[in-house]
């Protein structure tokens, strides 16, 4: 079993996924993110080890129309739209193609969705690195548009 | 705005182009460097390093604080149909909250 929980003092010095801005930005910068509630950071490890093995970040965002017709404002409940934006996720170069990279998307689905309900929030958008990622992100359902380089997750309709 | 506009899209290509290194050069008073040369001193960094960290440090939280997500109108379109209209669930995102959910303690 994994576990994923919030960062807090968990084992991140040796957490190495390749990319150095990645890496520096969990040693350094995470804690004060989180302080400062710019960012959740949520880290995944064995279970009974300390060790971080992966991570993501969670940030607040909102989406609207450069000029919203005024049709559409009566569909919209809530605007501009509440999303989440998964910032960063990276796993470390030791637990790479093991899958936990898509737990990591996955946990991040589960955790918008417990608090979809009372927030309304229905969108999730990441902003891939590489073209790599983005098919990956695609393949999995979420909505690529023209000259867009964020993707789309729309949540409402995940499950039967 | 349009200003501001360039620029974001820069930073937007910049970001796949991680390599290429350009110079940013400033003038700052005497007291100002110094200062700036004790604290790099203290965190083992070159002066630029310095900046460079701590100022990408306080640039990525402003922009996170100011930028929302706004779609042109072609996107838009786009944007409101699917959320009014989600596409139907992907088998292979419902494969992946299943491995999930049977792998991972969330707390």
């Amino acid at each position: 079993m994994y576990i994923v929980e919030s960062l807090k003092s968990q084992d991140r010095q040796s957490f190495d996924c390749g990319e150095e801005s990645l890496n520096r930005y969990l040693r350094e910068r995470a804690t004060q993110d989180i302080k400062r509630k710019l960012n959740r950071v949520f880290v995944i490890r064995e279970e009974r080890k300390d060790q971080v093995i992966g991570y993501y970040t969670l940030a607040a965002t909102t989406i609207e129309a450069a000029k919203l017709p005024p049709a559409h404002a009566k569909y919209l409940p809530q605007y501009p739209i509440p999303a989440a934006l998964l910032g960063k996720l990276a796993v470390d170069k030791a637990w790479q193609n093991k899958g936990i990279g898509k737990h990591l998307l996955a946990n991040a689905i589960r955790r918008i969705q417990s608090i979809e309900k009372e927030m309304g929030l229905h969108v999730l958008l990441v902003d891939p690195l590489t073209d790599d990622l983005a098919k990956f992100y695609v393949s999995v359902g979420f909505m690529q548009f023209p000259l867009e380089r964020r993707l789309f997750l729309f949540m409402n309709n995940l499950e039967d | 705005m349009t200003a501001l506009k360039r620029v974001i899209k820069r930073d937007g290509r910049a970001k796949n182009k991680r390599m290429k290194v350009e110079r940013l050069s400033m003038r700052i008073d005497i007291s100002a460097k110094t200062r700036l040369e004790r604290a790099a001193a203290y965190t083992q960094k070159s002066v630029s390093e310095y900046v460079v960290t701590r100022a990408l440090e306080a640039a990525e939280a402003d922009i996170i604080t100011h930028e929302k997500v706004i779609l042109p109108e072609m996107i838009w379109d786009k944007f409101f149909n699917a959320l009014q209209k989600p596409p139907k669930q992907n088998a292979a995102m419902k494969a992946l909250l299943k491995e999930h959910d049977q792998a991972v303690v969330s707390r």
